[in-house]
């Protein structure tokens, strides 16, 4: 029911804009528990404005019980429409409770009173310096994780309700030192309802411009999409305490861990599809605090590959929560002090068999993981010499598989065969009679060519590479240009 | 991920200056100073300010303030910035260029010379004051050749602290800061009753 502007007790005004005024004036009958509510009275106010307002109003009275009373609580949002004359002038709403204020901020020559919004949380420098009661530190990442946390969870509140809040600002958020409601959205009127609002332009304030509104193929339209970019930019100053986005996102390093830095980089691409719902950044900064104030956790370390040759590269990957240091102990004794923002895996160089240890510490305490032994083998050195082309035995049979002799000497290729052999490192007991009928030997000898045949054919293929040399009266080096298996292999100058 | 840059796409935070260029080594501190009064309470009242807004004062062709490298302390007298006594933490030269900017010449009609103007990088307000203000207004205008000439015989130093306190709340604190437009649409409002020439 609207409220007759002749009919409201005006006691003070409480601030002016560009907007018009607001009041605080006595709360009509039933309205608000509080004896005082606000008036804010539009200086000229659009068809636009002037629907939207009613649609909210009217939004909020659908709206079920206890939706309705998240709504009141976590933000001023309007509660009824004033007409003057039948038309509507303004609205009211509830005042900004007094623990969302400052009340002591350095002027020149005084001090006055302003609305904690979150443009001081994302700026302790200059709140400590201003005499602001709220301080949080730039380093009191906890507190900020429970600030982003409760902002997200007003966000989800919004989009689940088909709310998009567009101007989402560090102005127009406050924050106070409630454990039970620190954060309160104001500036509602601009809100649209999907679907039900009338065509309305929502304002974008300095740098929250997401990409989609950008360009040539611009949409002024805003949505939940478009907030989400805008509360990424948001959560960035809080956590951060910086006002200045970068792309290597510099001011969250070291204050969150690679799974929230991965998320700020989708919320705050291009691909709007990417982003993550206000619903899932709830979810990581509530998982992200409350692993803070318990003792981390590791839930897993692997190497891959478990074994190798020394000098080859692994991957050392973990699972971790609650971090806020991280320490690799590698089994021949480097370290690694390793950023909370790091990823979650790291590439090392093989020097020696042993088991890694990883440690992970936050303010409750450290805890610590241990791999399983890593084997690290030396690989066999392999001398090459400069050979005469061997064209009469280039098909000599020599008893050994070239392919998986290769796979061997080869550190990419598989090495599975390294389990195996550990598998068989106590080797079976011998038999205690050589003549055991259980001992087989395999008969290897007629499958190879016999020690003097290859001697001789050895003898055979220099005395013709010699006499060829001699015949043609060349010098006596010569580079091989084809050896395997051909049978004209020729030796050229 | 320390040092891995990411695929983001975000909007420049813009940066907006306004500078106060009081051409003579003294300063008309009765007009001045309630000016700096007000841009020095709105910076200490809303941190955001800092990076968006940039306050130069020069005096007698030195910069003797900077907000971006010498940032306001509680209590600071504006006569303590206009002398240029504001502590100094790092260089002009690591600071982001400002997006646009407005440069206010405040000076006396029979004083000002025209290369004050254009010397600027920002388009000039001139705000020229003394008895002959009036009487000069067109001829300083065309002399100087700013973007707007401003006669205040009486300095009024309500109307010059009102005019910084709008372009602070309309065009630093605008995603699109645009000077011009702000002139041709709002200056005019603010100046009503006083001498005022538009190029």
């Amino acid at each position: 029911m609207a409220v007759d502007r002749a009919s409201l007790t005006i006691h003070r005004e409480l601030g002016s804009g560009g907007f018009g005024t607001v009041y605080e004036v006595d709360t009509p009958n039933g309205l608000l528990p509080e004896p005082t509510c606000a008036f804010k009275e539009f200086k000229s106010p659009g068809d636009a404005e002037v629907q939207n307002l009613k649609v909210l109003v009217a939004h909020r009275a659908s709206m079920p019980n206890e939706d309705r009373a998240i709504l009141d609580v976590f933000t001023t949002w309007p509660l009824e429409v004033v007409t003057d004359r039948g038309s509507v002038v303004g609205f009211l709403m509830r005042l900004v409770p007094s623990t969302f204020v400052e009340s002591s901020i350095a002027q020149v020559g005084k001090t006055t009173s302003v609305l904690r919004s979150i443009d001081w949380l994302a700026n302790p420098v200059h709140a400590k310096k201003s005499g602001a009661k709220v301080v949080v530190d730039a380093d009191d990442i906890k507190t900020r994780l429970r600030y982003c946390a409760w902002l997200c969870r007003v966000v989800h509140f919004f989009h689940r309700n088909e709310m998009v809040y567009g101007d989402l600002s560090l102005t127009n958020i406050l924050y106070s030192d409630s454990r039970g409601n620190p954060i309160l959205v104001i500036d509602t009127d601009p809100v649209r309802i999907e679907a039900v609002s009338p065509p309305l332009a929502q304002a974008t304030s300095p740098g929250m411009r997401p990409p989609e509104a950008r360009g040539t193929n611009a949409t002024n339209v805003q949505n939940a999409k478009t907030d989400l970019f805008k509360l990424a930019v948001l959560l960035y100053n809080v956590l951060g305490s910086s006002m200045r986005i970068d792309p290597k996102l510099s001011a969250l390093q070291g204050k969150i861990d690679s799974t929230g830095i991965q998320m700020f980089a989708r919320a705050l691409g291009s691909d709007r599809d990417r982003r993550p719902t206000a619903e899932e950044w709830y979810r990581y900064f509530y998982n992200r605090y409350m692993a803070l104030i318990e003792t981390p956790k590791i839930t897993a370390m692997e190497i891959d590959p478990p074994h190798g040759l020394s000098g080859q590269s692994v991957t050392v990957g973990w699972q971790v929560q609650g971090q806020e240091r991280l320490v690799l102990h590698t089994p021949w004794g480097d370290v690694h002090d390793l950023s909370v923002s790091a990823p979650d895996s790291l590439q090392v160089t093989l020097r020696g068999s042993g088991q890694f240890r990883l440690v992970a510490s936050n303010s409750n305490g450290s805890t610590e993981w241990v791999s399983d032994v890593v084997h690290v083998f030396t690989p066999p050195r392999i001398e090459f010499l400069k050979v005469p082309a061997l064209q009469d035995v280039s098909r000599m049979i020599t008893g050994l598989d070239m392919e998986s002799f290769g796979g061997l000497l080869e550190p990419e290729r598989d090495l599975r065969w390294v389990d195996e052999l550990l598998q068989q490192v106590t080797p079976p007991p011998l038999p205690e009679i050589i003549g055991d009928s259980s001992l087989q030997v395999p008969d290897l000898g007629s499958l190879l060519l016999p020690a003097d045949g290859l001697t001789h054919a050895l003898t055979d293929a220099m005395e013709t590479a010699e006499r060829s040399v001699r015949e043609k009266s060349v010098e006596p080096y010569f580079r091989v240009e084809d050896v395997a298996g051909q049978e004209g292999a020729a030796l050229h100058e | 991920m320390t040092g891995m840059s990411f695929d983001i796409d975000i909007d420049p935070l813009p940066r907006t200056e306004l500078v106060l260029d009081l051409p003579g080594s003294d300063w008309n501190a009765e007009l001045v100073v309630p000016a700096v009064t007000v841009l020095s309470d709105r910076m200490l009242a809303q941190p955001h300010l800092d990076e968006v807004f940039r306050l130069i004062v020069v005096r007698g062709g030195t910069s003797v303030f900077d907000s971006a490298v010498q940032p306001l302390d509680p209590g600071c007298n504006p006569d303590v910035i206009l002398r240029g006594a504001v502590p100094r933490h790092g260089a002009v030269d690591a600071i982001e260029e400002s997006r646009t900017g407005l440069t206010v010449v405040i000076d006396s009609a029979e004083r000002i010379v025209g290369d004050r103007v254009g010397r600027s990088a920002w388009p000039v307000l001139l705000w020229t004051v003394g008895d002959r203000a009036n009487e000069r207004l067109i001829r300083t205008h065309g002399d100087c050749k700013p973007a707007r000439t401003v006669a205040d015989p009486d300095e009024s130093s309500d109307r010059l602290a009102l005019v910084c306190r709008q372009f602070l709340d309309e065009v630093a604190m605008s995603e699109e800061p645009e000077v011009h437009r702000w002139m041709d649409n709002r200056l005019s409002s603010l100046l009503t009753g006083m001498g005022y020439v538009a190029s």
